[in-house]
């Protein structure tokens, strides 16, 4: 009876009780922001069918693509401070944290640069190879 | 107490699963559960590891060049392969990372990747800082400074072409010549071996330090991308030069560029003409 008593109103004593109320999912971290746009820059967001213009400082998430038009360009500024420069008439994907690359070419040219290569780390995947460079030291 | 735990790992290495290495990109879920596997030691390294490290240290010590950092780290290197013929995994990655970290000090690492319209193939460059890592159909290349390769889809990665052998001149040759009107010397002309496969030859003349003389301009780089395996320079200032050539292949990048040479140019003795009764005698 002393257990009976101690459940939640409405359980039974074959059912769990219920915890609180599900907490809403953290908002998405970017993994990355646009940056120095030129030209004609559009966005398309993972969950959107449209592309859209692009703008400056615009937060870029997992599997969200970027493309320029001939003769724009645009830096995507990972977390981490590495950038890939997208040259013209290029076309870019973000990719999924869960895998071990950050952008995925499908189209163009890009520069990637790492100011610090020894604590950054990149890795560009296109249709037939994957290029990774950077060293990571992880202190604990 | 938080010991300081030695965990390098190399972008490339990301290719081995079992590596106990962190990766680059790895979640912080991965990176506890390694820190929590692991204790103060160093983590035991698996042969891949260990060999992927050796072979990225090999291909920074070729494109290094030759000065006392770089002897350390052949020295390095020499004591990281012995740890890995005699199967010490962990002290061979640490010895090649010792060696890859003399030869790279920190600097900005620079790349470059292109895709086709119809993204067949993938061309990449690598043109600053330390060497990248380039994987397609299960294998592994490495790119060093000034190094390319163009991957298609579906096909195993290149080799690379070999590197040029100079030829002409020898090593350190001192050639006299009259200088031309304005102050130059030449002509001088550079020549090397054919490499299968290329098409073109790079080539780069640096000069080297410059005695201090007033109004002595210090000479600039002079570069050209040939067909031919030769070049003429144009004429250049007097002092010392060093120059290397990379062979370019369109189906296999660069290579590495050559051994360099040196050469010294110096003004034949000065002609004077003094002048006498009847004009000028030299």
């Amino acid at each position: 009876m002393v257990a009976l008593a101690t459940l939640p109103p409405g359980c039974t004593a074959d059912e769990k009780p219920r915890g609180p109320a599900e907490a809403p999912l953290p908002p998405p971290v970017p993994r990355a922001h646009l940056r120095a746009l030129s030209g004609d820059v559009q966005i398309k967001r993972a969950v959107a069918d449209e592309w859209s213009a692009a703008r400056d400082e615009l937060p870029l998430y997992e599997n969200d693509k970027v493309r320029t038009e001939s003769g724009a360009s645009a830096q995507v500024v990972f977390a981490n401070g590495s950038t890939v420069h997208l040259g013209g008439d290029s076309l870019v994907g973000i990719a999924e944290s869960k895998l071990r690359t950050d952008v995925t070419v499908l189209r163009g040219r890009v520069d990637a640069t790492l100011e610090k290569p020894a604590t950054q780390s990149l890795s560009v995947t296109t249709p037939s190879a994957t290029v990774r460079a950077g060293r990571k030291i992880e202190f604990q | 107490m938080k010991a300081a735990l030695w965990l390098s790992a190399w972008m490339g290495l990301t290719v081995v699963p079992s590596a106990p290495a962190v990766m680059g990109r790895e979640s912080s879920e991965g990176a506890a559960r390694l820190a929590a596997t692991t204790s103060a030691s160093p983590p035991k390294a698996e042969p891949q590891t260990a060999r992927k490290a050796l072979e990225m240290s090999r291909a920074a010590l070729k494109a290094a060049p030759d000065d006392a950092r770089r002897r350390e780290a052949e020295v390095r290197l020499k004591d990281a392969e012995t740890h890995f013929r005699e199967a010490r995994y962990s002290d061979a990655l640490h010895k090649a990372d010792e060696a890859w970290a003399l030869l790279n000090p920190p600097q900005p690492s620079n790349f470059t990747v292109e895709v086709d319209h119809d993204g067949g193939s993938t061309t990449v460059t690598h043109r600053h800082g330390p060497p990248v890592t380039v994987e397609a159909q299960h294998a592994t290349r490495i790119l060093a400074r000034g190094e390319s390769v163009r991957v298609q889809q579906g096909t195993v990665l290149p080799e690379a072409p070999t590197a040029p052998q100079p030829l002409q001149p020898t090593d350190k040759y001192r050639f006299t010549l009259k200088p031309t009107p304005p102050g130059l010397l030449g002509p001088v002309t550079l020549s090397w071996a054919a490499v299968p496969g290329a098409t073109r030859y790079e080539v780069e003349v640096l000069p080297e330090a410059v005695p201090a003389e007033a109004g002595v301009e210090p000479a600039s780089p002079v570069r050209a991308v040939l067909g031919a395996r030769q070049w003429t320079l144009p004429a250049l200032p007097a002092g010392r030069y060093r120059w290397t050539v990379t062979a370019v292949s369109p189906d296999q990048g660069r290579s590495v560029p050559s051994a360099p040479r040196r050469f010294e140019l110096a003004a034949d003795a000065l002609e004077l003409n003094v002048k006498v009764k009847d004009g000028w005698q030299k």
